[in-house]
């Protein structure tokens, strides 16, 4: 783990905004696969995620707690996928080509997990965003998230066991609407 | 050890991060429970959809993206900021020449007429560029706008870009420019006349004065694709992955030259360029510059607007020294 998002942050604050790559290469993933769970498009999610990088770092100063950086980043992408969706929805209603949008089916994107993982609770959305979206080890997350890696495996787990649960939930919903 | 010591620990165990006695703990329960062994396998199948879905939301160039993004936006802020900021005492003599006004009168006449945002090039000057293209060999001054970095006048500059306006008028045989007139974030850093140089630094309000013309390459203006080639074929300089390419404009539907190369040698390497040409004209639309061999990263030089004319008025590559100015001869 090469430095932690304080010195990242501070660095950008006192005048080298290229530092603000690291916590690009750090978060992109994770926001990539919240934002894609929130609006289920990749070509919305992607436009997004430039949007919220963009904008945390003009927020950078108003950031009070530094070690709150990726919550904070969510916060920030929520209204950024909330803004989108309503975009999307007037300019659908002005062009009135709702049918014509296309359905969203790029290779190798599960859409029904990633939209399960946005839907869990806010501390194991975190860790498994930030575990397999930013590719983080066991280890690094809990530096990201300053919490012991006990709390980090023994959270990994429930928050498998509540995606299990809700992925069970959602195949039995679809099957039901199929019959 | 039994099922509910096992399931608590089988992340740890997954992840290889349990002590040795634990892990043989887990791994023997393993062995004598189907139940859990069940367990593992349902954790790590979910685990490796997981890591295939992390892997297909991974965007590789994001970084350069989004530092783009940044940088153009701070360059605008900033812009902003300077515009309701009054300009250093030395701005005002000069704007007082009524020839100087009727030139910035025009310039603002040709940016309203095209409608340009800085920012977005896809209607850049092809406008002035269609009205007049029977008038080419006519054009041997021009305006740039664009961004600069620091690092281009100054070593240990800082990342980022700041905006930047250049005036240069090309010599009477259209081999190098003449005069020019360079102004960065809305303060005049440089100017010649084609006789005597000034610099100043706004920070320390100091001119420094040369008597000799700045020669800031061996290119004139309206021939520069031209020039370029002369350049490569007189191997005084190293350059390396010559490329054209061929386009059309969008906006304007005009064929267009892309070039690129980079210098691997030499006073002004490492750099890399990227130019835009008019095909038919032959006029330089648009241009980048990197100090890197690869064009990677934010361009040290990024212009974005060019705008030709026949002419500038003598009176804008005059420097006026400010008030208080500390000036060295030299």
């Amino acid at each position: 783990m090469p430095e932690n998002d304080g010195f990242y942050i501070q660095r950008c604050l006192d005048g080298h905004p290229d530092d603000f790559r690291h916590l690009v290469r750090r978060y992109k993933g994770p926001l990539m696969g919240y934002l894609g769970g929130q609006l289920g498009r990749s070509d919305l999610a992607e436009e997004a995620l430039q949007e919220v990088f963009v904008r945390c770092y003009f927020g950078l100063t108003s950031l009070e707690k530094p070690e709150s950086f990726f919550a904070w980043m969510l916060g920030v992408a929520n209204r950024v996928a909330k803004e989108q969706v309503r975009i999307e929805q007037k300019e659908r209603q002005a062009t009135e080509k709702l049918a014509q949008i296309p359905a969203q089916t790029k290779s190798g994107r599960d859409w029904p997990l990633v939209k399960t993982v946005a839907k869990l609770d806010d501390f194991s959305r975190q860790l498994i965003l930030l575990r397999y979206y930013g590719g983080h080890s066991c280890k690094d997350v809990a530096t990201i998230m300053n919490i012991p890696i006990g709390t980090v495996t023994k959270s990994l787990s429930r928050a498998y066991a509540r995606l299990r649960e809700m992925l069970k939930d959602e195949a039995a919903q679809e099957s039901e609407v199929q019959l | 050890m039994n099922c509910v010591e096992c399931r608590e620990l089988l992340v740890g165990y997954i992840e290889g991060l349990l002590d040795a006695g634990s892990n043989e703990a887990v791994k023997s329960h393993l062995d004598t429970c189907a139940e859990c062994r069940r367990e593992l396998e349902e954790i790590t199948s979910l685990q490796e959809r997981l890591v295939s879905n992390g892997d297909s939301h991974n965007q590789k160039d994001l970084e350069n993206t989004v530092m783009d993004r940044i940088v153009r936006e701070q360059a605008f802020q900033l812009r902003k900021a300077n515009e309701k900021k009054p300009h250093f005492n030395f701005w005002r003599p000069v704007m007082r020449s009524s020839i100087t006004k009727f030139a910035a009168a025009a310039a603002v006449i040709v940016v309203g007429v095209l409608g340009i945002s800085v920012f977005f090039r896809t209607q850049s000057p092809a406008w002035a560029l269609e009205q007049s293209i029977e008038a080419i060999s006519m054009y041997k001054a021009v305006i740039t706008e664009g961004f600069q970095s620091p690092r281009v006048w100054k070593k240990d500059g800082s990342l980022g870009l700041l905006p930047a306006k250049t005036w240069a008028v090309e010599n009477q045989d259209q081999t190098a420019v003449e005069k020019c007139r360079m102004e960065i974030e809305g303060f005049l850093i440089l100017t010649t006349n084609g006789q005597k140089t000034w610099r100043y630094d706004p920070n320390t309000n100091t001119v420094s004065v040369e008597n000799r013309p700045y020669k800031a390459t061996e290119l004139g203006i309206s021939r520069m694709l031209e020039q370029l080639k002369e350049l490569r074929d007189s191997g005084k300089y190293s350059f390396a992955d010559w490329k054209e390419t061929y386009g059309k404009d969008p906006a304007s539907g005009r064929v267009r030259v892309y070039l690129t190369f980079a210098l691997t040698q030499g006073p002004f390497s490492p750099r890399s360029m990227w130019f835009e040409f008019d095909a038919e004209s032959k006029l330089l639309i648009g241009y980048k510059q990197w100090d890197n061999t690869s064009r990677e990263g934010t361009p040290l030089i990024d212009v974005e607007k060019i705008t030709y004319y026949e002419i500038l008025p003598d009176e804008l590559f005059e420097f006026v020294t400010p008030e208080g100015a500390k000036v060295i001869e030299s």
